[in-house]
């Protein structure tokens, strides 16, 4: 620009300037008198330019006639660039309004598709469920035909009940866990993105495995049956037990002794853990024994791939 | 009154018509807001102050969301695009209070 260069230049309009500068002294050379940008900045606000083309053509200001005439098409010009500036602010605003609900919608799609995808599959594990049902019904009227069957069919249903891919019923220990309460008045790592108040999976790893060491035999989280291939994990915020999305409050229901299960479990690794996990980060959790808990059927239990060895079969 | 009436003008325009933006100049449309409403409050001190000069607004108008614009886009190709926006907010944002207050006191002083 015309005046950057130029020291001896007015830096700010002096004919004006005294109440319009709050500190810094006026006298000295305005280079020495800038302690930091930011003053800098501050101070020189207005753009040097003006105070030099007034001191270069004092006219306008002065006189009444030709400031008029001036102003005839200079005020045209800069209406000109006010009708830009209005333009790009308008612009700009309907720009982000525009965009707000464009995210919104998007997310309302997902949802709304995670919805109707869940019960689609739900749907289709009622099905399962049933055929499944049905195939055991069958398979031991089939086994009731002989010995050697009546005694497979015992055999099977053993070996069902532990798989967890039938239904089980029994006393045992609930467990609800839920996220810290939403008061932010835990302390909780800023930066590193798990937010520690919420329950993790990992948390729901260590209450279940916990659940196995006290001795529970059949274990579910929201209903959703714990087999041999079942996974806890999580997948952004969400938590995927058997690869289904849970919210919380997590109830973890474990079939097992009810007098044994409650104390091996309050007493062990996860016991503790949990407790350390409540009272760092607020993280709420209730043990209540259950006279009798009904647990589901666990969904994984066709193996494509894993055969058994052939000469095991005896 | 006839700047102010061209502010307005542009404002119902731009709400009217609702121009659409290419992709690629969103992310400096805000910044060149903030380097225009600079360049005007800039003027408006001017203006009080008995000094305006319709060249120098033009000039500082243009040259401002220039420069910004260009701030920004250098910052996007290396990469830190988002500080370099911060930074051209916080420098205009200062300026833009400084001479809001000298206005404020030439208006309530003056």
């Amino acid at each position: 620009m015309a005046g950057q260069g130029t020291i001896d230049g007015p830096t700010l309009p002096r004919s004006a300037g005294a109440p319009a500068r709050v500190f810094g002294s006026p006298g000295s050379s305005p280079r020495a008198s800038t302690v930091s940008l930011l003053d800098e900045i501050w101070h020189e606000a207005l753009d040097r330019d003006y105070a030099e083309a007034a001191r270069r053509d004092p006219v306008p200001a002065a006189a009444g006639a030709p400031a008029r005439r001036r102003s005839g098409r200079g005020g045209l010009l800069v209406s000109v660039f006010l009708v830009i500036l209005g333009l790009l602010a308008a612009t700009a605003v309907v720009q982000v309004q525009r965009r707000a609900p464009a995210a919104a919608q998007t997310r309302q799609a997902l949802i709304s598709e995670i919805d109707q995808r869940t019960t689609e599959t739900d749907g289709l594990q009622e099905g399962v469920e049933a055929l499944r049902a049905e195939v055991g019904r069958v398979r031991g009227e089939a086994l009731q035909l002989s010995d050697d069957g009546e005694a497979l069919d015992e055999k099977i249903s053993r070996l069902e009940l532990s798989t967890g891919v039938v239904p089980v019923t029994g006393p045992g220990l609930r467990v609800v866990i839920d996220d810290a309460e939403p008061s932010g008045s835990v302390d909780q790592p800023a930066s590193g993105g798990v937010d520690a108040t919420r329950v993790l999976d990992r948390d729901l790893q260590m209450l279940v495995n916990g659940l196995w060491e006290a001795g529970a035999e059949a274990v579910a989280i929201n209903g959703q049956r714990i087999t041999a291939l079942t996974a806890i994990r999580s997948a952004g915020d969400a938590i995927l037990v058997d690869y289904r999305p849970l919210s919380p409050p997590y109830t973890v229901e474990a079939i097992g002794d009810p007098r044994a299960l409650e104390p091996a479990f309050a007493d062990g690794a996860a016991g503790r853990e949990l407790r350390v996990v409540k009272e760092t980060f607020g993280i709420r959790f209730d043990i209540s024994s259950v006279k009798r808990l009904e647990l589901p059927a666990g969904s994984g239990a066709t193996l494509r791939y894993a055969k058994r060895e052939v000469k095991e079969h005896s | 009154m006839i700047a102010a009436l061209g502010l307005l003008i542009g404002v119902v325009v731009g709400l009217l018509v609702q121009p659409t933006v290419p992709f690629w100049l969103q992310p400096y449309l805000p910044i060149a807001l903030i380097a225009a409403l600079d360049a005007v409050f800039g003027g408006v001190r001017a203006l009080l102050e008995g000094i305006f000069n319709d060249k120098v607004f033009v000039v500082s108008f243009v040259s401002n969301i220039l420069v910004a614009a260009l701030v920004v886009f250098i910052g996007d190709q290396i990469g830190v695009g988002a500080q370099l926006s911060t930074a051209v907010v916080v420098v205009l944002g200062i300026r833009i209070f400084s001479n809001a207050a000298a206005i404020r006191r030439q208006l309530f002083h003056a």
